[in-house]
């Protein structure tokens, strides 16, 4: 019968804390990269700019309905080689052994995010009653004033939830990393348990640790949420 | 702040669900299995599941119609034909020693090598599976690394959990953590591989026979030491503190002596391996010493 | 790296055949997966709508369990962990719980994160239809059973279709970490197959077109059946 180790639980939760700093900025990031990259996308797809919404509709089906572990692998793959082979064809002072592995995962994270907030993004931006844009333009309003005025306060509201939920997603994600060598929490807290084979404590610190911090975001988040509402409603 | 002390306090009762059994301790499991093997028949078969990967060529992998093949299969397969008692059932483990200690299987095999923490947590066979000479690999024409002290400084990358893991932390333990260590999980060895090409990591530990393997599979050249930095040999392995493991042990130890001295380990060896792999050489015991 | 051809579309085609003779497991795992996921997740609803004392508490750290802690974690926990706690309770039935294969282990894993999702989209939905309704309906006379078959029900399914639909399809993507248990799935068998073709990339890109099919399918079929279910109502 297994016989748990309580302290060696105890300092595997302490060891994956340890982790918590680097887990959070590999998923604050690609979050931030996501928003902003996700929302130009976004706003080029509303307005329906030529080839380019074509172009980034493909983009997000696809990364959307592939898993991430094969996006992470696949990407890993192509970025490593790729690099070289762009470099080495342009003759660019630069080579992918100088790209190491956790910035990979943040370009590939970032990939990912893009493709998940660009969506949420839209989705936040059309949920504004086209009437409402159509008597701003009545009214002489341009297009940047009505994003400004109108479609953004009312937008923001809806998209923070989304935001939350992609956030988690990431933090989840970050999970997957040890996959392409990066040395995540799980790694962190398995390389502890390597002497004593007590992986079973280590996974569950992991599991904790992640719960936790995911509960942690989710409140922040909901903080959030009510002051963005308070603020927009005035 | 509810939502917080509901979670601990379901950690705290799944806590003191673990205790509960932990403090009945090793009597129950132990019972199936010999009071199956000890009921009026004399030869009672009793299965035994081994755990072995599917991913491991020449030792341990799977043909295109996802039959197990390689050298351990063959191994264990002799050994199995030889031990009317029991019969061997396949399985793929991701994380072998876990399954092990959580009685999801009762032999491991996966080249495991032996070192003093591992015996001090496992049953080993006595007998050897194969012999393990580690060297240190790296990009084809690198001359700036030939010993365990020329890779102070380096970037080294290692399989979570392997036996060059716990050589390397035990150079770095007594060396100041003067080796830099990567850590990859053994899913994908072109991970790897492609990390030393690319230069991401300087130079990682293998046999020769594995670097042959991988230099004509994936058609690179690599770089090796001259010397090996370590020698040591792989087993089967086995739960400590348990009879019928024991016996298992033993009997399976009995089989792998006839295979030895009757040939047939070194026959497999040059078939799977290309050479003999299963003569046994002195062992340095301190690993960097 | 000129030396080595690290991607061919050639070989991609050459697994597609060896990929595609694991699609049932991962098939296997999706639906058993889906059909307890539903089951445990109707069950956990009713508890959360009644707010069945002990319980609604209980599921509450259960959904805020499945959300926060990555699933390849989870699986482990569910195949390593949940056997030293629950084979004292199986081992008087005759069943060792650590000899079952990994299989059942990822079923209820799936199936215990599938079921926190749906039991949350179905309370939601439920709870987000108007108050008034409810009272309307009651102050006419309708029983309880008739208002939630007449007035609840189509309503909440109205809201709740399309998060089925992602629900489901994120439990189809989420199956590709059964690897990670040693299942032998599509994505099991890549390294397996790259064992003896010293290529794994094809593998990946195969199964990752195998599941962007799969994927595209199932949102197709629910937008299929949310239209249709549209004109009924």
């Amino acid at each position: 019968m297994y016989r748990f180790d309580y302290l060696f639980f105890m300092h595997e939760l302490w060891v994956g804390v340890t982790y918590i700093p680097i887990t959070l900025l590999l998923s604050i990031v690609p979050l931030i990269i996501g928003l902003i990259v996700g929302t130009l996308f976004a706003i080029c797809r509303i307005q329906k700019v030529r080839v380019i919404d074509r172009i980034i509709q493909v983009y997000v089906v696809l990364l959307r309905s592939i898993p991430i572990v094969l996006l992470m692998l696949m990407l890993y793959f192509f970025f490593t080689y790729g690099i070289d082979e762009i470099a080495g064809f342009y003759h660019l002072p630069f080579r992918s052994s100088q790209v190491s592995p956790i910035t990979l995962a943040f370009i590939i994270l970032s990939f990912v995010s893009v493709a998940f907030l660009s969506e949420s993004v839209r989705t936040a931006l059309q949920s504004v009653q086209k009437g409402q844009i159509e008597a701003a333009r009545s009214v002489g309003m341009t297009t940047t004033t009505i994003y400004r005025r109108i479609i953004i306060p009312q937008a923001l509201p809806v998209a923070i939830p989304i935001l939350g939920n992609t956030f988690i997603g990431l933090i989840q994600g970050t999970a997957l990393l040890y996959l392409i060598g990066v040395t995540d929490l799980i790694t962190g807290v398995k390389i502890q348990a390597n002497g004593n084979y007590r992986y079973v404590e280590a996974y569950i610190a992991a599991a904790i640790v992640y719960w936790v911090l995911c509960i942690a975001v989710e409140q922040g988040i909901r903080l959030l949420s009510t002051r963005v509402n308070y603020l927009v409603k005035g | 702040m509810k939502r917080l002390i509901l979670v601990i306090s379901v950690i705290i009762i799944i806590a003191s669900l673990l205790a509960g059994c932990s403090s009945n301790s090793n009597t129950t499991t132990t019972n199936t299995t010999t009071s199956a093997a000890s009921t009026t028949q004399p030869v009672k078969v009793t299965t035994v599941q081994v755990a072995v990967a599917n991913d491991f060529n020449p030792y341990a992998y799977l043909d295109a119609n996802g039959n197990y093949i390689g050298y351990e299969i063959d191994v264990l397969k002799d050994v199995d034909a030889l031990l009317p008692q029991y019969q061997f059932n396949y399985q793929t483990e991701s994380d072998q020693f876990v399954a092990l200690t959580s009685n999801k299987v009762d032999l491991i095999a996966h080249e495991w090598e032996s070192n003093p923490e591992r015996q001090a947590t496992y049953l080993f066979g006595n007998q050897l599976v194969t012999t393990w000479a580690a060297h240190i690999v790296f990009k084809d024409g690198r001359t700036d690394i030939q010993t365990i002290s020329d890779l102070e400084g380096k970037n080294v990358m290692t399989f979570q959990g392997s036996n060059d893991a716990y050589f390397l932390e035990t150079y770095n333990k007594t060396h100041n953590n003067a080796i830099k260590l990567t850590y990859v999980s053994s899913t994908d060895v072109t991970v790897l591989l492609t990390a030393i090409q690319t230069g991401t990591a300087d130079a990682f530990i293998l046999p020769l026979r594995i670097v042959q393997q991988l230099e004509d599979g994936y058609n690179v050249k690599l770089g090796t030491s001259a010397e090996p930095v370590y020698n040591s040999n792989t087993y089967f392995i086995y739960r400590k503190n348990d009879a019928s493991e024991t016996t298992l042990q033993q009997a399976v130890d009995g089989a792998l002596k006839t295979l030895t001295d009757n040939g047939t380990l070194k026959a497999l060896s040059i078939q799977w391996l290309g050479a003999d792999y299963v003569d046994p050489v002195a062992i340095e015991t301190t690993p960097g010493s | 790296m000129t030396n080595i051809s690290y991607f061919s579309f050639k070989r991609v085609w050459e697994y597609f055949p060896q990929l595609l003779s694991h699609l049932p497991t991962t098939l296997v795992i999706v639906f058993f997966a889906l059909f307890f996921g539903f089951l445990l997740g109707i069950l956990i609803a009713v508890v959360r709508l009644f707010k069945v004392p002990v319980l609604n508490q209980l599921s509450v750290v259960y959904i805020s369990f499945v959300r926060g802690v990555p699933i390849n974690i989870q699986l482990f926990i569910v195949y390593f962990g949940l056997p030293l706690i629950l084979s004292p309770l199986f081992l008087p039935l005759g069943i060792d719980l650590n000899r079952v294969g990994p299989i059942y282990f990822v079923i209820a894993t799936y199936a215990f994160s599938t079921a926190a999702f749906i039991s949350v989209i179905i309370s939601a939905s439920i709870w987000g239809i108007d108050k008034g309704q409810t009272e309307a309906a009651l102050s006419i006379g309708m029983t309880r059973p008739q208002l939630f078959r007449r007035i609840i029900a189509p309503q909440a399914l109205h809201i709740a279709l399309p998060e089925f639909g992602n629900t489901t399809v994120s439990t189809l993507k989420n199956t590709s970490l059964a690897f990670t248990v040693g299942v032998v799935d599509m994505v099991g068998v890549i390294s397996a197959i790259a064992a003896r073709t010293k290529h794994s990339l094809e593998g990946y890109v195969g199964a990752a077109i195998i599941y962007f099919v799969l994927c595209t399918l199932l949102e197709r079929g629910f937008s299929f059946v949310e239209k249709k279910y549209r004109v009924f109502k």
